[in-house]
């Protein structure tokens, strides 16, 4: 029997580096052909990492760590990193491509005279014995005009077209002899190649294939002979052709007569997002009320719904109950409903007019004699809606904790104790209450670390509202730092600004670091003392 | 007598009834507006009465009756990526949890904080990162890239296994270990340890992790959205999302529906999964 | 050792094992892949009409766009010898995935979209401009204006969107045509609210609210052939009387403070004699007996709605622009093709052609094609995205008489021309400010 265990475990490992390494040798080759060096390198990391560890005995524990640390570093570790890198760049609305591709954007743009633009004509497309393409272009009955279609390259040494009035009688196009005429559907067939080539009308002006059309003559129109743009190599700028101006470089774009010309790059800033946080006092201004509700919003979610969730499982962990197992599975049905769902629904539910919180709440009202809360409409009642309906979401997580975390807690003593003379509420707080935390106060710790980000809730629920008055920035008293990161990041001068909302989620972690820092410190004391009872 | 053991039975049990009820309404009251939207004519989440006036059955209808909507394949799609993920998640978590509890080796401590602080990192552009990455898994594995099941739940294991860890080992470090010194004198390797004593012994915690990361999983829409674009492997909140929510204009009554049939099994499912979190352990395995 | 070196024999084993059950397949595919996507530049030499390989079109759309479509592009396909793939997404994702997937070299090559993503997409550099060519003349010049950026133009539009208003037919007849009929009906009819309007009731809508301030001289940004960000109006004369005005509405209770949802909620339960929304609202207004008019007038002038355009656009990473510019003007922008887009999802038509069919068979959706007509498209710029938070704020605290001061930097906002000041004020530093 265990002879037959061992295999088990042998087994299994060895069939787990079969795959891993069966994938790397399929991986690699591919990833050669696809040229892309940084997936090739992770896999070559990860085909090492793990090969190296279950080859050898030095690294016991990491066989058993390695697997799941792997998926992490993938996903959770890279995009951190990623986050971290954005935060160094301008990264924005008009700054999303690398510089290659916007040159590339840039100088793929035509222009057309101001009195040939809008013409659209008839362009029919031939095809010599040589396979070389003509186009017919059929501007009107004076401009007919026939030549070869050439590419780019050859624009300045090919030779003009020339009317040709013989290919039409009676206005219908008649292929010329020695031609193929290229139908819709070979056109399309061809697209890619001919949407390269114009037809040379004079030094200035081309026709090009527009539209191809499959039920009727394709279209075509005029442009310039030159792009719009060239860009110069040497002296890093850009020529526009048809005003005659050299645009260089500032920062991140082009500029041509002052005027930032669109699509721009990334580059790297250093460190100016950061120093723009902090010196920017739109950003800086409400910083402090956010800041502040966040830490509020968190540590008060987290204790409601744990103080919930911890009451419940310790009142249905008795013994002889009847409807337990109902009791336990209601709890859990809040966390089934997805909570977009359930954030609406509360936030019918508290409509301050329609809701019916407040008709329950009636009575209440008449005989306290005062106003009907104005619930998500005033500061105190829209924090309180959101604490409200942060706990019943995060409650039933709590609840599933506590009650697996629990039946780790020895009965023999509490048993114990209770023959030594303590009552019940002792008990807990002096032995069920600090083991408990032992194993739990991590995922209080993470929770917390989730709630200071909970963007979902406060978009849904209040959007942030109601609003600061007077405030630089369009902010509410609901924001957290996280949904201000988002108002921010979505409404910068120019629309996105990923880089400085990136380098906000930097300020969150460290924030977040430094309060898990000082928790676990607490945690290891409370293990050391509580840890081997 | 007899009201000596009614206040007797008040002080043991009646007063857990009454809190567990008064909490039952607390997390009953809005599902039951779920509920009852679902089978409203004119579905509308801010509506003042618990029950409708006209009712109808439509909104179940279309979705188990439009050809557009393949409703019962998202549910199919959905408990699958969820239950594999959340079955790999434990997996992946309990062997983790296992060295940092059982095996002794520098660092420990400070790798576990680690992976439980690296997990707190709120990636603005995480998707974003995400999206890249798979985009270059998908031209040379296409079996395990953008727009299949196999790539979003690696993903999915990406996801959690820093706290999963830790709570599966502040569990693990409760139990016993006399236990496995005994198993380990009689020559058991650390694998069959973990496979014969302290895995099993981890039931309960390993149950409730495996149905949080069920329940987070099935309602993610975020990540499941950037990786499915085939109508037919959408799980059930892409397939809502994309197809029922407009700018303003959300169809409450499907969105209702669809959330009543997909709890539902969610709901039966722990009834019978309860006594694997709470079935007791074995006298003597624990630390006493 | 020993043990070791079992092991590492074992690896070499299986991981020749390995590479002779996998290399086989992997090496052939590594050279054959480069072979199959030269093969199109190879048919250059071969007649024309031996192509192989027909060209994909990949098409980003919403799903009932999408469930339009596919019935209908098997005959483009066949005619024009290419395969359309008609990827579903939402709606909302599309705006940012063409701009990951496209610069990555996995985007689409034709998608649909939100006139006002242009403006951000074209700085963005992710969409190419499209020449409507003769098409244009059939297109309303809103959808026109909505897609222009830059002096180009970058989309076909298919469908245009704006509110107007709904009324309950079974207690009024009409809509009228001043706010002070508006009133005199309400307590005519004497309904517990009178006009039902989202952007009140703590959830702030600035699209809802636009025609409360801009229709007597008030404006986002300037429109002069092109949107100027420089020269917002949110606080000249007119936007502040309108503003003011509104004030007054609230507080005589013409205007309710509802959101949304409550603004539907009352108009379904007949609380409210007057819903202002737009036209995917019409199942739920359904719920009793309703008709659809003209906003009412502001100082005599035609109140001024947002209007919201969606088109299709080409991807300026596509490598078949040409083909894909084709596929709009040619098949996508056929009546039969806009008509059966619009029996799977009834937005109003962009285009005449369209219109002329619709309206015949649907008043109530020529009432909103009417009232977008009176309206202008939401600016496209991307400085757009520093209005929304402060406006809609604006519109919230007069909606919701929310006056007040701010107990951290003592600003005192006590009416509706300060709100509109204040938001003027926000928008212009975050624009500046960046």
């Amino acid at each position: 029997m265990i002879y037959l265990s061992m295999t088990l475990s042998k087994i299994l490992k060895y069939l787990f580096l079969a795959v891993v390494n069966s994938l790397i040798v399929y991986v690699v080759p591919l990833a050669l052909t696809f040229e892309s060096w940084f997936f090739l390198s992770l896999i070559l990391l990860i085909g090492f990492l793990i090969n190296f560890v279950y080859f050898t005995d030095r690294f016991q524990p990491m066989k058993w760590i390695l697997p799941g640390m792997i998926f992490m570093l993938s996903f959770v570790v890279f995009p951190a990193v990623y986050n971290t890198y954005v935060s160094f760049t301008n990264w924005s609305t008009g700054h999303i491509l690398t510089k290659t591709q916007a040159i590339g954007i840039l100088e793929d743009r035509v222009f057309t005279a101001d009195d040939q633009k809008g013409l659209e004509f008839e362009l029919y497309i031939l095809q010599d014995i040589d396979l070389n393409f003509y186009y017919v272009a059929n501007l009107d009955s004076e401009n007919i005009l026939f030549g070869r279609a050439v590419t780019d390259d050859e624009i300045f040494t090919s030779a003009y077209a020339t009317h040709e009035p013989s290919f039409f009688t009676n206005d219908e196009f008649s292929t010329p002899d020695g031609y193929y005429q290229l139908s819709g559907k070979e056109q399309i067939a061809n697209s890619t190649i001919l949407q390269e080539l114009s037809l040379i009308i004079d030094k200035n002006t081309r026709a090009q294939l527009y539209k191809i059309s499959v039920f009727g003559a394709s279209t075509g129109r005029l442009t310039s002979t030159s792009q719009l743009y060239s860009y110069d190599e040497v002296s890093d700028t850009l020529f526009n052709n048809s005003t005659n101006t050299v645009c260089p470089v500032v920062i991140d774009n082009f500029e041509c007569e002052g005027k930032e010309i669109e699509p721009g790059w990334r580059v790297y800033v250093g460190g100016d997002n950061y120093s723009k946080l902090f010196s920017n006092q739109r950003i800086r201004g409400p910083l402090g009320v956010v800041s502040k509700w966040t830490f509020q919003f968190a540590l008060l979610s987290v204790m409601f719904s744990f103080a919930v969730g911890l009451l419940l499982s310790m009142i249905l962990n008795k013994d002889g109950l009847k409807f337990q197992k109902i009791y336990r599975a209601v709890f859990i049905l809040p966390y089934a409903i997805p909570a977009f769902v359930s954030a609406l629904v509360w936030k019918g539910l508290l409509n301050p007019d329609y809701g019916v919180i407040n008709s329950w709440l009636g009575p209440l009202y008449e005989i306290l004699d005062v106003e009907p809360i104005k619930w998500l409409k005033t500061k105190e009642s829209a924090r309180s809606a959101i604490l409200l309906v942060n706990t019943w979401l995060g409650f039933p997580y709590m609840f599933l904790i506590t009650t697996g975390a629990l039946q780790s807690i020895p009965k023999e003593l509490i048993e114990a104790a209770k023959v030594d003379g303590a009552t019940g509420i002792q008990s807990f707080w002096r032995i069920t209450f600090p083991l408990l935390m032992v194993s739990i106060s991590p995922l209080l710790i993470g929770s917390f670390a989730f709630n200071f980000n909970n963007f979902t809730l406060i978009f849904l629920l209040s959007g942030g509202g109601p609003p600061i008055i007077g405030s630089e920035v369009s902010v509410g008293w609901t924001d957290i730092l996280i949904s201000f990161t988002y108002k921010l990041a979505i409404s910068g001068g120019r629309g996105n600004l990923f880089g400085l909302a990136s380098s906000v989620t930097i300020i969150i972690f460290a924030l977040v670091l430094l309060i898990s820092a000082i928790s676990f410190r607490y945690t290891k004391r409370l293990e050391r003392i509580y840890g081997n009872i | 007598m007899e009201t000596f053991r009614f206040f007797n039975w008040i002080k043991e049990y009646g007063w857990r009834h009454l809190i567990a009820l008064i909490f039952v309404t607390f997390a009953v009251y809005p599902i039951l507006f779920v509920a009852t939207n679902s089978i409203a004519d004119f579905a509308n989440l801010t509506n003042s009465k618990l029950i409708p006036e006209g009712l109808t059955l439509k909104h179940y209808k279309l979705l188990s009756s439009n050809p557009l909507v393949p409703y019962f394949k998202w549910l199919f799609n959905t408990y699958k990526v969820a239950l594999i993920a959340a079955f790999f998640n434990v997996f992946l978590g309990s062997l983790a949890a296992y060295a940092f509890s059982r095996l002794q080796f520098k660092g420990r401590r400070a790798s576990l904080l680690t992976l439980v602080i690296v997990q707190m990192f709120p990636s603005f552009l995480a998707f974003v990162a995400i999206y890249l990455l798979f985009f270059q898994i998908s031209d040379i594995a296409p079996f395990m890239g953008l727009g299949t099941h196999f790539g979003l739940i690696l993903v999915y294991l990406g996801g959690s296994i820093g706290f999963n860890s830790w709570l599966i080992k502040g569990f693990m470090d409760t139990i016993s270990p006399s236990l496995d010194e005994a198993a380990k004198v009689d020559g058991a390797t650390d694998f069959q340890i973990f496979r014969k004593i302290i895995a099993p012994l981890s039931r309960p915690i390993l149950v409730v992790i495996f149905v949080i990361t069920f329940i987070g999983i099935y309602s993610d829409f975020i990540l499941a959205a950037i990786f499915l674009k085939d109508k037919n492997l959408w799980t059930v909140a892409v397939g809502i999302n994309t197809v029922f929510i407009d700018d303003f204009n959300a169809d409450w009554g499907v969105i209702a529906a669809s959330s009543v049939i997909a709890a539902t099994p969610i709901a039966v499912l722990f009834i019978f999964f309860q006594k694997q979190i709470t079935g007791g352990l074995t006298a003597g395995s624990v630390k006493g | 050792m020993k043990a070791n070196k079992l092991r590492f024999i074992v690896f070499l084993l299986m991981f020749s094992l390995v590479a002779v059950a996998c290399g086989g397949d992997t090496a052939e595919e590594a050279v054959d892949s480069p072979d199959t996507t030269e093969a199109p530049k190879e048919t250059l030499a071969a007649p024309a009409t031996t192509a192989p390989q027909p060209e994909v079109i990949v098409v980003w759309a919403e799903e009932k766009v999408a469930n339009a479509l596919n019935p209908l592009v098997a005959a483009y396909e066949a005619a024009a010898g290419v395969d359309v793939e008609v990827v579903v997404y939402d709606f909302g994702a599309i705006r940012t995935d063409v701009q990951t997937a496209g610069p990555a070299g996995e985007g689409p090559d034709v998608f649909l979209g939100a006139h006002d993503w242009v403006g951000e997409l074209a700085a963005n550099g992710v969409v190419s401009p499209l020449d409507l060519g003769s098409v244009a003349s059939d297109i309303f010049d809103v959808g026109v204006t909505a897609f222009s950026y830059g002096g180009e133009v970058y989309g076909f539009p298919y469908a245009t969107e704006a509110i107007a208003m709904y009324y309950n037919a079974d207690l009024v007849d009409s809509v009228p045509t001043t706010w002070e009929d508006v009133k005199a009906a309400c307590d005519a009819a004497g309904t517990e609210l009178c006009v039902g309007a989202p952007g009140g009731g703590g959830g702030g809508d600035a699209y809802h609210n636009h025609p409360f301030v801009a229709s007597a001289g008030g404006y986002v940004f300037a429109s002069e052939g092109g949107f100027d960000a420089s020269d917002v109006g949110l606080d000249n004369a007119g936007a502040l009387a309108s503003a003011e005005y509104l004030d007054g509405l609230v507080k005589n209770g013409t205007v309710a403070s509802t959101d949304y949802g409550g603004s539907m909620t009352a108009f379904q339960e007949g609380r409210s004699l007057f819903w202002m929304t737009g036209p995917w609202a019409r199942g739920d207004a359904s719920a009793v007996n309703y008709g659809v008019g003209l906003i009412p007038q502001f100082d005599g002038n035609a109140a001024t709605p947002f209007v919201g355009v969606r088109g299709a656009m080409v991807s300026s990473f596509s490598d078949k622009q040409v083909l894909a510019q084709s596929f709009i003007l040619d098949f996508f922008a056929t009546v039969e093709v806009q008509q059966a887009m619009y029996e799977s999802d009834p937005r109003l038509p962009a285009t005449k052609s369209l219109f002329a069919i619709v309206e015949a068979a649907d008043p109530v959706a020529a009432v909103f094609a009417a009232s977008a007509a009176n309206g202008i498209p939401m600016p496209n710029i991307p400085e757009m995205g520093s209005v929304w938070g402060p406006f809609g704020d604006a519109l919230l605290i007069i909606r919701d008489q929310n006056y007040g001061t701010n107990e951290e930097t003592g600003v005192t906002v006590s009416n509706a021309s300060e709100a509109m000041k204040l938001a003027a004020e926000q928008i212009r530093n975050a624009i500046a400010g960046g």
